[in-house]
């Protein structure tokens, strides 16, 4: 549960911090590679798909690609803050 | 649905780490700016947090406040990126985009710039800032294509709601409208 919790932290922590913009899932991940996560592309789109339920991000379809891009919601920017942001 | 403020796990338990944003922001920036521990305190007891002691704040600036500042290293990174992104969208097409089509686009160029070194691009821009319009240029055309997309969509949208207009059998006509009207009954029924 630590490590769900741990991607579920770092996700929220890359949208909060490019808001209003918007990341995909593979940039997520490469982001993720470069802070020294060993967090695997299915586990950071599980995590999403979590978030997205939660309606901490929303998910958009990229024009022009059959991608996905997320966005963080402002209850996420509130969960972030309140329960991750040091 | 779970209610993810109460459910999702705290990173840290600690006094101060259960402090809300707001004074948590506040302890970091004192500490950052050098401030006593003796400062805080008072500082905390003000916020109506009592009983926080020398050792608590101690623990904080060993843990919390060192999580503050890699977070606000990597954070002011993102956000020199973004502002970076938001300014060559709007300096090549925002006047003609809608809000939405901007972050989209935007989005798009971060994607672009967060594989280059963020540092060396300063140093080149400071050491030439003629190659600010190269890269403006070069990342322009790269979300060029995806703005073509969202064109045509908000294009096709907006035509959409045109023909659902007509489509309205309450909608009033206008004098052009009924000209056509006539004219087509005349050219069915043979009279024209």
């Amino acid at each position: 549960m630590e490590r769900k919790n741990d991607i579920r932290k770092e996700i929220l922590f890359q949208l909060y911090g490019v808001r209003p913009l918007s990341l995909s899932a593979a940039r997520i991940a490469r982001d993720c590679r470069k802070g020294g996560y060993d967090y695997t592309p299915d586990e950071i789109k599980s995590e999403l798909q979590f978030l997205e339920d939660e309606k901490l991000i929303i998910g958009e379809r990229e024009p022009g690609t059959t991608g996905k891009v997320f966005r963080i919601h402002a209850l996420g920017v509130s969960v972030y803050e309140e329960k991750y942001a040091a | 649905m779970l209610d993810p403020i109460n459910t999702m796990p705290q990173a840290r338990t600690g006094k101060i780490a259960r402090a809300s944003y707001e004074v948590r922001k506040h302890v970091n920036e004192m500490l950052r700016d050098g401030k006593t521990a003796k400062a805080v305190i008072n500082f905390l007891n003000g916020a109506g947090i009592s009983g926080v002691t020398d050792m608590n704040v101690s623990n904080w600036r060993d843990g919390g406040f060192q999580d503050f500042l890699k977070e606000q290293t990597r954070l002011e990174e993102m956000q020199f990126k973004r502002e970076f992104a938001m300014e060559i969208v709007r300096q090549n097409q925002g006047s003609q985009l809608q809000e939405a089509t901007l972050h989209l686009a935007a989005s798009q160029l971060y994607e672009a710039l967060t594989d280059f070194d963020i540092g060396r691009l300063k140093e080149l821009l400071d050491e030439k800032p003629e190659n600010y319009a190269a890269i403006v240029n070069s990342l322009a055309k790269l979300s060029k294509g995806a703005l073509e997309v969202q064109k045509y969509k908000d294009a096709v949208s907006q035509a959409q709601k045109e023909i659902q207009k007509l489509k309205d059998p309450k909608q009033e006509l206008n004098e052009d409208d009924r000209k056509a009207i006539v004219a087509k009954v005349d050219e069915i029924l043979g009279l024209k």
